[in-house]
């Protein structure tokens, strides 16, 4: 196979088969976006993508669940399945809080990633309370200001859905980087393909200034921040946790607080997930050693190619 | 008077020649002529780290074939009069290319995934001797928490007893096909074979 056709199944076929549901999500054939949009469509796109992605590393023994690594798919669609839940409560009942919404949503979608991801080296209490925090965490800090808008059509509240796309293009293609130089390809490519859906997410959000939507970005944090965690726990070339860690809540810094009177708030907002990715990516790549000579046992200058 | 002489000794030679061409076509026994291993030898020996190794042989880009190896072979081996048992556990940290890089792509979960399957086993169910020293072994193999049936040719290769110790060495040849135990990573791409070759020398010391 050629890297062309393993770009083409790994990657372009997986996001394609996400466009659709994400398509209709976004009402694409309308000029206008939708008001309050809760991102349903990205949420399930992002679901299909990256099992999808999956399945195409794995073939049918995937959904055997052997490995526990292999769970990261279910995360993924049981993420899906919480927003869009979440998204039929609010628009079934509107009156509800937005803070209960939104934090029901982000503490749903930890919850499950803790059930169903068990990554060795995970065990402990305390690293499973690690998992919650961070899956969490960034759901909520990334979905706070899209369930708000629901309340309040300040259009001052960050979130413009092309930043946010581009923001986890950036990550999610870092954490496939660093994933694929730690020995992992078969999660790297997966990795990539929802880089690309997100990219394609954010090209789409320009028309009509579209915003991604809570469940779209839930799902997503959601399965980026899981995939972080499993590159970390099965990393054997020495990686530093935090590189992993910080690639899993880069588009986090898509939420920073700017004065209005910042002209370019989005750029800017960009330009830290950019710091972030670059500095997380970069230290991982040095750690791993990748680039380094000499391993050979005869002291042979040929450098292992990760690809075989 | 030259018609006698010239009789006597074709006689002679028919009678040389004809028994032993009977002899010659008769069928033969069509049991298998087999080394028996000497009943000194039973006992149970633990498998020596030092003297075993696990190689394995796999096709690399079509192009051509790459040998790595397990540098630790862990178990015993049990010699019965007319059987054979073995009980091998092979570590994968212990997998050794000869590239470092190489060495941490193998242990993770793109091929064996050590952090969640530290070692690949063997334990033989029947043992049989087929011809000379080789025994046709039964057994099951688990690798990546997959356990399937496979049968080796083992090869007795010796029995000795030197410095007051009790060796025994066996060498074991079998194929798997990796994709049945979930190890798919650049099947289907055509980056490395399916089929792996496999080959185990073992030296036992007796307990």
């Amino acid at each position: 196979m050629s890297p062309a056709e393993a770009v083409l199944e790994g990657v372009l076929l997986p996001m394609a088969a996400g466009l659709l549901p994400l398509a209709i999500g976004m009402r694409l054939w309308r000029r206008e976006s939708p008001r309050n949009p809760s991102g349903w469509g990205l949420a399930v796109a992002a679901a299909i993508t990256f099992a999808f992605a999956l399945w195409a590393q794995e073939g049918d023994k995937l959904w055997e669940l052997r490995q526990k690594w292999q769970w990261l798919w279910v995360v993924g669609g049981a993420a899906a399945g919480v927003a869009v839940a979440t998204s039929l409560l609010r628009h079934f009942a509107p009156r509800l809080p937005a803070a209960i919404v939104g934090t029901l949503l982000a503490l749903l979608c930890g919850i499950a990633t803790v059930l169903m991801l068990r990554p060795p080296g995970f065990d402990e209490t305390a690293d499973r309370a690690v998992v919650l925090l961070v899956v969490a965490g960034s759901a909520w800090c990334l979905t706070w200001p899209s369930v708000r808008r629901s309340d309040d059509d300040d259009p001052a509240l960050p979130g413009a859905g092309w930043a946010d796309g581009v923001a986890f293009w950036l990550a999610g293609s870092g954490l496939s980087g660093v994933v694929l130089v730690s020995g992992f390809a078969k999660l790297a490519i997966p990795l990539g393909a929802m880089a690309a859906l997100s990219m394609a997410a954010g090209v789409l959000a320009i028309r009509g200034r579209r915003d991604l939507g809570f469940a779209g970005l839930a799902t997503l944090s959601t399965v980026l921040a899981s995939a972080a965690i499993v590159g970390w726990a099965y990393d054997l070339v020495g990686i530093p946790g935090w590189s992993f860690l910080a690639l899993a809540v880069a588009p986090v810094a898509m939420r920073t607080p700017l004065p209005r009177r910042f002209r370019f708030r989005s750029l800017l907002r960009l330009a830290i997930v950019l710091a972030v990715v670059g500095v997380a990516s970069g230290t991982a790549v040095v750690e791993s050693g990748v680039f380094d000579s000499g391993d050979g046992d005869d002291g042979s200058e040929y450098d292992y190619d990760y690809g075989y | 008077m030259s018609r006698p002489v010239l009789r006597r000794p074709m006689l002679v030679a028919l009678a040389i020649a004809l028994p032993a061409a009977a002899l010659a076509l008769a069928p033969r026994s069509s049991a298998p002529s087999v080394s028996p291993i000497p009943e000194k030898a039973v006992g149970t020996y633990k498998i020596d780290r030092v003297h075993s190794s696990c190689q394995f042989r796999v096709e690399h880009l079509a192009a051509s074939r790459f040998w790595g190896r397990f540098d630790d072979v862990l178990g015993t081996m049990t010699v019965s009069p007319g059987s054979l048992e073995f009980d091998v556990r092979i570590p994968i940290g212990s997998v050794h290319s000869g590239d470092g890089k190489l060495d941490n792509h193998l242990k993770g979960p793109d091929f064996f995934n050590m952090k969640e399957f530290p070692e690949m086993t063997f334990k033989s169910t029947n043992a049989t001797p087929v011809e000379g020293n080789i025994w046709k072994v039964e057994g099951e193999i688990t690798l990546l928490g997959v356990t399937k049936p496979i049968t080796a040719m083992v090869e007795w290769i010796g029995y000795s007893e030197p410095y007051g110790k009790r060796l025994i060495g066996f060498e074991a040849r079998f194929t798997v096909t990796r994709s049945d135990f979930g190890m798919s990573y650049q099947v289907d791409e055509g980056g490395l074979g399916d089929d792996v070759e496999i080959i185990v020398g073992l030296e036992g010391l007796a307990s």
